[in-house]
């Protein structure tokens, strides 16, 4: 995120879209609670009346896929009423004539046809954004696990910068982050076009610096994904390692991903738990939990943060950092660290904004990146007085509907997500009791209406089927989903609501479209 | 006044020697670690207490219970005691939840400044060790507790259900509470509390929870403190606390022997002229 | 009886909210919140304050395993290294170095991320790395 979560406390205005913070991220919501306080106006945009909604001043209930609409209808009526911060687009950004352009091709009237929001209320939630001292926008999966999920984003940087509404404390963009580590998987280069700190593998310079650093030649060629891997099983990918991930539940079309599994040559999996993907490996490494190893995670604000050991791993396993080591040894790598804190000065070297990140540095409330030296303080909110890249740059959002809308076979939506009490793939939250207790069944919210009319009452099993698979849910009755519409959790392993979820990726990020796709609902056999 | 070097010198040594005459198995309090960051510690060798620390506020008692549940025989605990750690650490031996004898109360006295954060009408324990008891401040003057307490039910009810839905169902209230000890806990699931939403229900979550500990709350704060959505969880308890002074000249966390009137003088006595407290219209004098 | 509290980070949400783990005689047995941490601020959610509950849990993996047919076998770490080893250096031999990648983990420390992708890298010279990190 560009700034930090505590500046949140600050904004005059918060528009949150696509985030049930209040579940997926509740103390990040406290810091919201703290604005709305202090006089500052939240607005949230959800097809479901979701808790943060049911808190918020305004709540938009927009039709599924339709974040460029309204956002471009927002826009739109800035741009009419010459809200927008002409002094801040001249001095820091780029491409506005083009942009310009862009949205006069709408008008408030059309994104409301498609958004299904009054042009009354676009009008005066773009008054409030735009005419706000300081608004921050906050966003999470609704917006980017969509086709068109990197241009809902790229959408939401053209409203805060058409409105001058980033570099400043309390201003930005906050994308929350689902897990724990995801910025420092990110970060570290655990992506296949970069190294550590983003830098392109495709650089010659950078691939140099690696290449001298790590003594060994390195490819130029950007890898694949983790959705290409998968794909790729048995043919172009023959021997894979996965370290503490759950493919065979996180990812779309779950059904096909488990097929793929089984086709690898040779398959090593390291957990702390026997997961679904583990079943599929031929090696299967005991790995250690976060109380079991020294280390860093980076915060959603980019802050660095220690991880203490507080025991030792149960019976021989190892802590993941030792067992990579071993590995690295035995390919003739010269893993020959003494601590996470060793490779912690390799990475100072190698990635110039974590050059000052040091562990001493880290023991009383960890360091936000970019911290290129020792003496440098950490950096609390991005884009002061410049951007990265120097100048900002307009770019023009693309629309594209849901890859799979609603139709005669398959009438209702399904859209995906997190609810409070679990975790991801709930391989560590369903071990835990207090958090089973809250939730110990898969589970499909639908509006009462919905309900009547199949004949289903609170726990009835509910039957949901997609082009690519079914499951049996218990039916959770609330009026928080509009009819036609339901909602499952993904934590479920017995009831995997990825077997539904279309595949179907967005071209730049290579998000999949966890939050739209067509289903048939119907009462279940109990 | 004291200075606090002067307090902690004084703490200092005093748990030194407890330790060293075998009055205390070990003695907990907070310690200032690395980086200068102050966390609760077991100190259980003399030297340790070096990096005894008496700042900032930490509620200790839930914790102090926590360690003696779960100590051997014979093991004795010196706590560093706020006020309200004693009183809860009191109302805990009244309910046979700590054993007296396995516990060493050393009474430290809070700031004023910390009395008016806490909005702590008695900042000091009852056996003062170390320190000088701060004049505490009436709850009912803060404009926060008076705005909550105050107008119509209807009104009143208005600004709690504002504040009370953004209940986002941590059990962070229940958990720091040094005196929530039931188990199992009615807020954890049917009939009273449905399980697997949010907000929780107000009636039944929140107001279970506020009565239940109506009569043995010691007004310490640590569960609006734990709550992340900022509810003010306290105030709801201040009304019950003033209404049990007014209407039964009872405090609770003073007296290790005084029995709560909720429990007895209700059963036992229904006293001719005692009314049931109107928890709810106590500001209205 | 040997009691701690050990400072640390949830190992849940990307908030990262500090907590401290309680340690009595060697196992994980509390979760509190951190009240000096910048993060949090002395709250955590539901999941955070269980935070210790799956540490010592009965399913955990203890020692490495083999496939054997359906079911999996016990061996032991220098077999196991040697075996991976040798496995993924075969199969780099056979089709080429780009037929190996990994997925790294969103739930790990930066370390053992930067020694994954490092590993991938540097010792199979392609860049098939990356992470489920789009959830
Ligand atoms: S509630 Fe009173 S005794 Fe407790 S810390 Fe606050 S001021 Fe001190
Ligand atoms: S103030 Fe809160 S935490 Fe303290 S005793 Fe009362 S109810 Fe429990
Ligand atoms: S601490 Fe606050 S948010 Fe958590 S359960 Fe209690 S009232 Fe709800
Ligand atoms: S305590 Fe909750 S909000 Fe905080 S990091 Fe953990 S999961 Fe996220």
């Amino acid at each position: 995120m560009t700034n930090s979560i505590t500046d949140l406390a600050g904004s005059k205005c918060i528009f949150i879209i696509g985030s049930n913070a209040a579940e997926s991220h509740p103390i990040i919501m406290g810091e919201i609670y703290k604005a709305m306080d202090a006089g500052g106006v939240v607005i949230v945009v959800d097809p479901r009346r979701t808790a943060v909604a049911e808190n918020a001043h305004i709540h938009l209930a927009i039709e599924p896929g339709t974040d460029i609409p309204l956002l471009a209808g927002m826009m739109r009526h800035i741009m009419d009423e010459g809200l927008y911060n002409a002094e801040f687009i001249e001095e820091r950004v780029e491409g506005f004539e083009e942009f310009r352009k862009f949205v006069e091709g709408w008008t408030v009237e059309e994104a409301s046809r498609q958004c299904g929001i009054e042009p009354s209320m676009i009008r005066r939630v773009a008054e409030i954004y735009a005419k706000a001292d300081e608004s921050a926008v906050v966003y999470c999966m609704g917006i980017t696990q969509h086709v068109c999920g990197s241009d809902n984003v790229i959408a939401l940087c053209d409203l805060t910068m058409l409105c001058g509404h980033v570099g400043t404390e309390h201003s930005g963009l906050y994308p929350l982050r689902g897990q724990n580590n995801v910025q420092g998987a990110c970060d570290m280069g655990a992506l296949p076009n970069v190294y550590p700190a983003y830098q392109p593998v495709a650089d010659p310079d950078i691939r140099a610096k690696f290449e001298e650093a790590w003594g060994r030649p390195l490819s130029d060629k950007p890898g694949l994904t983790v959705v290409e891997m998968v794909r790729s099983a048995g043919s172009k990918i023959r021997g894979l390692f996965i370290m503490a991930e759950n493919p065979a539940l996180s990812e779309p079309d779950v059904n096909h991903v488990v097929e793929s599994l089984r086709k690898f040559d040779f398959l090593v999996v390291q957990d702390i738990f026997m997961s679904e993907t583990a079943r599929f490996a031929d090696l299967v490494l005991p790995g250690s939990s976060f109380a079991e190893k020294d280390g860093t995670f980076t915060n959603t604000e980019r802050r660095f943060q220690l991880v203490r050991k507080a025991v030792d791993p149960p019976g021989s396993a190892k802590d993941d950092f030792s067992i990579l080591c071993l590995l690295g040894n035995a390919l003739g790598l010269n893993f020959n660290y003494e601590s996470p804190a060793d490779v912690m000065s390799e990475i100072n070297r190698l990635a110039p904004p974590y050059g000052g990140i040091t562990y001493d540095r880290l023991e009383r409330q960890g360091l936000q990146w970019p911290c290129p030296n020792e003496e440098h303080p950490g950096t609390r909110f991005l884009h002061q007085g410049r951007f990265t890249r120097g100048k900002g740059l307009f770019v023009v959002p693309n629309h594209v509907a849901p890859k799979e809308l609603p139709d005669e076979d398959y009438p209702w939506y399904l859209s995906t997500g997190r609810m409070f009490a679990h975790y991801h793939t709930g391989t560590l939250t369903r071990r835990a009791k207090q958090l089973d207790r809250e939730v110990s069944r898969p589970y499909g919210e639908i509006n009462s209406e919905d309900a009547a009319k199949l004949g289903v009452g609170e726990g009835g099993a509910i039957r949901v089927t997609s082009r690519r698979g079914s499951i049996v849910v218990d039916a959770k009755i609330t009026d928080r989903v509009r009819k036609g519409s339901i909602f499952i959790p993904f934590h479920f392993a017995e009831a995997r609501a990825n077997i539904l979820t279309n595949p179907a990726l967005d071209p730049r990020s290579k998000t999949p479209e966890y939050k739209v796709c067509a289903v048939r609902v119907e009462k279940g056999e109990s | 006044m004291k200075t606090q070097q002067a307090m902690i010198d004084q703490a200092k040594s005093l748990l030194k020697k407890l330790l060293e005459d075998g009055e205390a198995t070990a003695v907990f309090g907070l310690a200032r670690g690395m980086g200068g960051v102050t966390a609760p510690r077991i100190f259980t060798m003399p030297d340790e207490l070096d990096s005894l620390v008496l700042e900032p506020k930490w509620p200790l008692a839930k914790p102090a219970m926590e360690i003696l549940r779960t100590a051997p025989g014979g093991y004795r605990l010196a706590v560093v005691c706020r006020g309200c750690d004693e009183r809860a650490l009191v109302e805990l031996i009244k309910r046979n939840q700590v054993d007296a004898d396995a516990l060493v109360m050393v009474g430290v006295a809070c700031s004023g400044e910390q009395a008016s954060i806490c909005l702590c009408d008695r900042p000091y324990p009852s056996k003062l060790d170390i320190g000088e008891a701060a004049h505490g401040v009436d709850p009912f003057d803060d404009p926060g507790v008076k705005y909550l307490l105050e107008g119509d039910t209807h009104t009143r009810m208005g600004r709690w259900e504002r504040v009370l839905k953004r209940c986002v169902k941590c059990y962070g209230c229940r958990n720091s509470c040094p005196i929530c000890v039931c188990d199992p806990c009615k807020l954890e699931g049917e009939p009273w509390v449905r399980r697997g939403i949010i907000p929780t229900e107000i009636l039944s979550f929140h107001l279970i929870r506020a009565f239940h500990l109506a009569d043995t709350c010691v007004a310490c704060g640590a569960c609006q403190e734990a709550c992340p959505a900022g509810i003010p969880l306290v105030t709801l308890q201040h009304a019950m606390r003033r209404a049990l002074r007014e209407g039964f000249e009872y405090e609770a966390g003073l007296d290790v022997n005084e029995k709560t009137p909720v429990l007895f003088d209700f059963i036992q006595a229904p006293e001719k002229d005692r009314p049931i407290p109107d928890w709810i219209n106590t500001l209205r004098d | 009886m040997d009691c701690r509290f050990v400072r640390t980070t949830c190992p849940f949400c990307g908030t990262g909210c500090g907590m401290l783990l309680k340690v009595v005689d060697g196992r994980v047995v509390d979760t509190l919140p951190d009240r000096e941490s910048v993060v949090g601020r002395g709250h955590l959610c539901i999941k955070g304050w269980s935070a210790h509950e799956f540490v010592h849990h009965p399913d955990r993996l203890t020692h490495p395993l083999v496939k054997k047919g359906d079911s999996f076998e016990r061996i032991s770490w220098e077999e196991a290294i040697s075996l991976a080893a040798e496995k993924f250096r075969g199969i780099a031999e056979q089709y080429g170095n780009d037929a190996i990648g990994g997925f790294s983990s969103a739930k790990c420390t930066n370390e053992e991320n930067y020694l994954f992708q490092k590993l991938i890298r540097a010792g199979f010279q392609n860049n098939n790395v990356d992470h489920c990190a789009r959830l």
